[in-house]
């Protein structure tokens, strides 16, 4: 049994009705998602802005509520989790950020922050039980004793997101949702904590979501890879199939736009990049999610929206035009 | 100091550059004796961490750096220095002769006005056009930069446009002025990578077209790759290495720019189970010495007492005592 099952999960948000006297309408964000994750795996996310993903890495969470589907946890629906269940449920699913700083107290210490968590998922344990186990926490992200006493405001980046990493382990979880942790940080840093996360995959057996805008960092750290486009999945692959060649117009134009420190390769791809803008999530296109903007597009695409088809080595694309689905 | 290795006439010429604050806790160099020349229609990429000072070049040298901030040394414009100049000659220089982009799009533009009224009011006030005149032009140049239907266009707010288009209209805005240098403060950073590709190439050809020279200032070795001919990479304040992109990218020497290539995720080639690393991370520490020197696996005992020398070759030139120990041996 996967530890998690996620199916056909729509997520939406409540927004105003049209007119001033009409009912509230549900925006969809989040529509028809599904996938599976396994133990030590990492599934990577991929999407621009307003895709979606991030409202995906909360509804695994149940930090928001599904509109429709399901997240099971070890076989069980979420949804029948009561609030009780599901805080202490949390200490085996975890979340870290993107912005470091902005998700510590600033009036905490790190060793605090780190040892909060364990205040609700292990009451029994006594306070000098829980600072152990925060300072264990601190060591394995290579945070060594004198960062314990230090403050938000005293830490880099980096070393936020250190401390940020300690937080989600300190409860022993079994997953990890990372919501573009890297994104912040430099170059130089980046590769450090990209690092440290591999590792403690290897050493834990943690299976994380790793949600990223950047393609090349999905390519370092995921198993497998979805990508998304205005909330739903348009591509899902093994990691090394995909990067190899995807099979959607839109992974491709993702692909191609990612810029590489090779100004051969570079200078070859001047001038090819997609046009157009991406649609509203507000107004999406009636067929395709891609159709407005991609270089193969047909009457077809705009009338009727292809479905999610499988294709061999467990590969799925949604693109009316890709031969040899099975 | 030494010169750089560059052309005889040059467009903009960058000479011992540096940037200081007054902090309560003292005074922070945040430039500190950068040289460069810029030559027409060229795109030069600066680019560099947190706290490398990439950012403060440009505000140096169009006269906006913070209130407790001051410039030294000599930034020669078409025969004037731009640091000694007074507020109102810099206006002029400003209007005309240099524009800049900055990262975030939304904040840089008014919300209460019309894009093709903001366009149009640098045209107005600097070229003496009518109203009429310049919004016919600011139209033709929304056009330039690919904003689909232009006309309608310009009579839109800002908020009724998307990032990408946004920042299109910034940098509108800028060539409007026709300047010879448009200076570039992380431009795409803000932007989904489809949209950074359309900006970046749209950078690149009006560089080709218009002859305008482009400083572009970026965290990312990938940008550089894709829009730039030549780059400064700068640490801790202090160039480090420069060199045609070519060169750069096929043969790093300095310590730093290898680390930041080795650094980097690739969307090609082998994979390898883990990433390059520079142990630590950007301080603003600042001592004698190689301001690398604390993060870099190839230092010797010198580095950390004194400024590296400049190494200068053909088309590159490297600041690094080891290299420097290389080439004499």
């Amino acid at each position: 049994m996967p530890l998690l099952e996620v199916q056909a999960l729509d997520v939406g948000y409540q927004i105003p009705g049209d007119g001033v006297l009409s009912a509230p309408r549900v925006l969809p964000i989040v529509r028809e998602v599904s996938f599976d994750l396994e133990a030590g795996r990492t599934l990577g996310i991929v999407g621009e802005s307003g895709c979606g993903k991030s409202t995906l890495g909360r509804a695994i969470l149940r930090l928001n509520r599904p509109t429709g589907g399901s997240v099971k946890w070890q076989g069980q629906d979420m949804a029948t989790f009561s609030a009780d269940a599901l805080r202490r449920k949390r200490a085996e699913l975890q979340i870290i950020f993107q912005d470091p700083l902005a998700a510590l107290d600033p009036r905490m210490t790190v060793l605090a922050s780190v040892t909060r968590p364990l205040v609700t998922f292990a009451p029994g344990l006594s306070r000098k039980d829980r600072e152990a186990k925060a300072r264990e926490a601190l060591e394995r992200v290579g945070l060594g004793p004198e960062f314990a006493s230090r403050y938000p405001h005293e830490l880099s980046g980096g070393q936020a997101q250190r401390v940020g990493i300690a937080r989600a382990l300190v409860g022993g979880p079994k997953l990890v949702v990372c919501d573009e942790p890297v994104s912040a940080l430099d170059v130089s840093v980046q590769a450090q904590v990209v690092n440290l996360l591999m590792d403690l995959q290897d050493q834990l057996g943690l299976a994380l979501v790793f949600i990223s805008h950047n393609l090349a960092v999905v390519r370092q750290m995921a198993h497998e890879v979805v990508v998304m486009c205005l909330g739903r999945v348009v591509e899902k692959a093994p990691r090394q199939a995909f990067f190899a060649g995807p099979l959607h117009p839109y992974s491709r134009a993702l692909m191609d736009a990612v810029p590489e420190p090779d100004p051969k390769r570079e200078r070859a791809r001047r001038g090819t990049a997609i046009t157009g803008e991406i649609p509203s999530v507000l107004n999406p296109p009636k067929g395709c999610v891609f159709a407005t903007r991609c270089p193969l597009v047909q009457p077809r695409c705009h009338a009727e929206r292809p479905e999610l088809r499988d294709f061999p080595g467990g590969r799925q694309a949604a693109c009316h035009f890709i031969e040899g689905a099975q | 100091m030494p010169s750089t290795p560059m052309t005889a006439d040059p467009l903009l010429s960058v000479r011992d550059l540096r940037v200081t604050f007054r902090l309560p806790q003292g005074e922070v160099r945040a430039v500190d004796g950068v040289d460069f020349d810029l030559r027409k229609g060229e795109v030069l990429g600066i680019v560099g961490e947190s706290g490398s000072g990439k950012s403060q070049i440009l505000f140096a040298l169009m006269g906006l750096l913070a209130g407790n901030g001051g410039a030294s040394g000599k930034a020669m414009l078409g025969g004037r220095n731009l640091l000694a100049l007074s507020p109102r000659q810099l206006d002029q220089v400003r209007g005309s002769e240099m524009s800049i982009v900055f990262q975030d799009p939304m904040t840089a533009l008014n919300p209460y006005m019309r894009v093709g009224d903001q366009l149009a009011e640098g045209l107005i006030a600097h070229h003496g056009l009518s109203r009429d005149a310049a919004w016919k032009e600011a139209v033709a140049m929304l056009d330039r930069v690919r904003i689909p239907d232009p006309a309608a266009r310009a009579q839109a707010y800002p908020h009724q446009f998307s990032g990408g288009m946004r920042q299109r209209v910034m940098i509108a805005m800028a060539l409007l002025m026709k300047p010879a240098i448009l200076l570039a403060d992380e431009p795409t950073t803000a932007l989904d990578v489809t949209i950074q590709a359309q900006v970046l190439d749209l950078i690149a050809e009006l560089a080709r077209e218009t002859g305008t020279a482009v400083i572009l200032v970026t965290h990312d070795l990938g940008v550089v790759a894709r829009a730039c001919d030549r780059v400064l990479v700068l640490y801790g304040g202090q160039v480090m290495e420069e060199a045609a992109i070519d060169t750069l990218f096929d043969h790093p020497r300095h310590p730093y720019t290898q680390g930041l290539l080795k650094a980097m995720p690739r969307m090609e080639g082998e994979e390898s189970p883990r990433l390059g690393t520079i142990p630590g991370a950007p301080s603003a520490r600042r001592g004698p010495g190689c301001p690398f020197a604390p993060r870099c696996d190839r230092k010797i005992v010198i580095c950390d007492r004194e400024s590296p020398p400049l190494l200068l070759e053909d088309d590159r030139r490297i600041a690094c005592h080891v290299e420097a120990a290389d080439a004499v041996a």
